[in-house]
């Protein structure tokens, strides 16, 4: 287990990952897209239901990952991410207009130094909530791994591991994680 | 009400109640009428290559094993043990000897057998035929191009009579490269609306694309260019008896991918199709060596979309709710680039965080929505457009027509109304 990151460096990492969720909330597109980094990477693959033979003890979350199969519900980078945002600028973008009201709760934030100066690795866990009309609500949750850097005296998020829970998705209209 | 649910759908398929897409009575009889009677997709025999190879699948509402045997053969079965009917196999896949229930360990061989009931001399003195209580299976199997279709009728038709035609278009992108294709993994996702929804879409609406889909179109360079024009302008409707069809557009349009993401992706993708021209020539033939289904649809509910490397089925979950599998699927000659290439270019387009697919599922639903209120299901849906212009094609098999027309989908309800003038309400 690598260090954990100082005080300052954790509570910077924690109001980075709150203003990116209050962002999207908030539907500030451009902002949201600027607390990226120009080589950002997200993927957040497709779960799948495994079985351990008798005998053998769970299989950790990280063994887990590896027997998954390619598939990702999202793989985006900078240029898909600018994508999805201009989509949303013509508002002509039917699943999100009507306006699409979400919420993103995000907790247990981890803060570690990574190998690399000025490189951390970043736990936190998500619940996107989306409502759009006549009561309906999807809930979405997830635990993410993040890599983020410091550059040029503040931070970017270069790097996105979203693991849903589900293994189906409800609904197939989130524009953004 | 009683009747007979034919009456819910006219002679030419042109005027549709709305009760097909929210009332449970007709949901349940089609359960037995259409998913009882039809051929099913259960998955691809990329997905059990080996002996043992198992695929947790479903064919309408059940849950169904298919395994490929020690001799060999792919079977199916209901995921079901005969004693008190709990799911035997509950992992997605992987590679089983045999499946022992969880509850009280009744054992099945890969063949359906039943091998092993525990203490059986002291639990069954008067002694137990195991011999009769194997998996129940699936009645008929089918390999059409290394895709595996299931039927529950033991008097359903050939897969290749069922496909006729079919099978042609099929083809254009089943067998465009040596080897013929493979899947790289499964997305899931639910929606509120009725299963045939992405299924009549799929089978030849090409007039939403320019509005409902506008956004991704204009945020990608814009309505006017080949990937769109290609399909829109210069593609055709295909209806195929049994209640298929399929969107026909050129393969070799140049541009033929959105302008979004990544060039290079662009530059191996088109690189994979120069690539295999000759053997598409050669297996495919001059005609064919050109042409794609951007979208298609199997008879009740499997769908290809060529263009965006998936292959999907919309499954029943209740008249007003619809599991989505779609599988990506790609040549399995390509090179690991353009492999990657195909499966990023399917999941920025389609799947649950594919930016056409968000449009089309808020579509699907409101189709729904429409349909549920007391007064406005008294009405029909009107699938009327291009009435009488599509036909008989030179080069086409088929029933030939423009894109801004509807009948693929009038094929499709008349197949519906067949199968269903068996049930009374």
């Amino acid at each position: 287990m690598s260090a954990l990151a100082d005080a300052e460096t954790q509570r910077a990492i924690e109001q980075l990952l709150y203003r990116e969720a209050r962002l999207l909330d908030e539907r500030r597109h451009m902002e949201w897209l600027e607390l990226w980094h120009e080589d950002a990477r997200i993927s957040a693959p497709v779960r799948e239901n495994l079985e351990v033979a008798p005998g053998k003890p769970p299989l950790t979350r990280d063994e887990e990952l590896e027997m998954l199969s390619p598939a990702q519900f999202f793989e985006d980078d900078k240029l898909i991410l600018l994508g999805r945002v201009v989509r949303q600028m013509t508002g002509k973008a039917w699943s999100e207009n009507p306006l699409t009201r979400s919420c993103r709760v995000i907790s247990n934030v981890e803060v570690e130094a990574a190998e690399r100066e000025g490189e951390f690795n970043v736990y936190s866990n998500s619940v996107h909530y989306r409502s759009r009309r006549d009561g309906d609500q999807s809930v979405y949750p997830a635990a993410r791994r993040d890599i983020v850097v410091s550059e040029n005296g503040s931070f970017l998020i270069r790097q996105r591991l979203h693991l849903y829970l589900t293994d189906v998705l409800p609904g197939s209209f989130v524009t953004f994680l | 009400m009683s009747g007979n649910f034919s009456s819910l759908v006219n002679e030419e398929g042109s005027r549709v109640s709305r009760r097909l897409f929210a009332d449970e009575a007709v949901f349940e009889a089609e359960l037995e009428q259409v998913f009882g009677k039809s051929w099913l997709f259960l998955g691809h025999e990329s997905q059990v290559p080996r002996p043992g190879d198992f695929f947790r699948t479903r064919m309408g509402d059940e849950s169904i094993i298919l395994i490929r045997g020690n001799d060999g053969e792919v079977r199916a079965f209901l995921n079901s043990c005969r004693h008190r009917g709990l799911p035997i196999c509950r992992q997605d896949k992987g590679n089983a000897k045999a499946f022992v229930c969880p509850y009280h360990a009744w054992t099945y061989a890969s063949d359906g057998s039943l091998r092993g009931v525990p203490r059986q001399s002291q639990s069954y003195p008067d002694g137990l035929d195991k011999s009769k209580l194997g998996l129940v299976p699936v009645a008929h199997m089918a390999n059409h191009r290394g895709l595996i279709f299931g039927s529950f009728d033991p008097d359903i038709i050939p897969l290749e009579d069922y496909l006729g035609d079919m099978a042609w278009y099929l083809d254009c992108h089943l067998a465009r490269a040596p080897g013929g294709t493979e899947v790289l993994g499964l997305q899931r996702w639910e929606i509120d609306c009725n299963w045939k929804m992405p299924a009549e879409n799929q089978i030849g609406d090409v007039c939403h694309g320019p509005f409902s889909h506008v956004s991704l179109f204009e945020a990608a360079g814009g309505i006017d260019q080949p990937a769109v024009t290609s399909v829109v302008d210069n593609g055709v409707n295909v209806a195929v008896p049994n209640g298929h069809g399929c969107v026909v557009a050129g393969m070799n349009e140049p541009e033929r991918e959105l302008g979004l993401g990544d060039p290079s992706a662009s530059e191996a993708i088109s690189g994979h199709f120069d690539k295999y021209k000759a053997y598409r020539v050669e297996h495919l033939g001059a005609l064919r060596e050109h042409l794609d289904l951007p979208t298609a649809t199997v008879f009740p509910n499997f769908s290809i979309l060529g263009r965006n490397s998936t292959i999907r089925v919309a499954h029943p979950i209740s008249a007003t709710r619809t599991e989505m599998w779609s599988w990506i699927l790609v040549d399995k000659a390509a090179d690991p680039e353009a492999k990657e290439a195909f499966r990023k270019q399917y999941q920025v387009t389609f799947g649950p965080g594919g930016m056409l697919e968000s449009d089309d599922g808020e579509n699907w639903s409101g189709v729904m929505y429409g349909a549920r209120g007391s007064q406005s299901r008294k009405q029909d849906y009107v699938y009327e457009m291009g009435m009488g212009s599509d036909g008989p094609h030179a080069e086409l098999p088929g029933s030939v027509g423009h894109t801004f027309s509807e009948h693929t989908q009038r094929g499709y309800y008349r197949r519906w109304r067949e199968l269903m003038s068996e049930a009374v309400i």
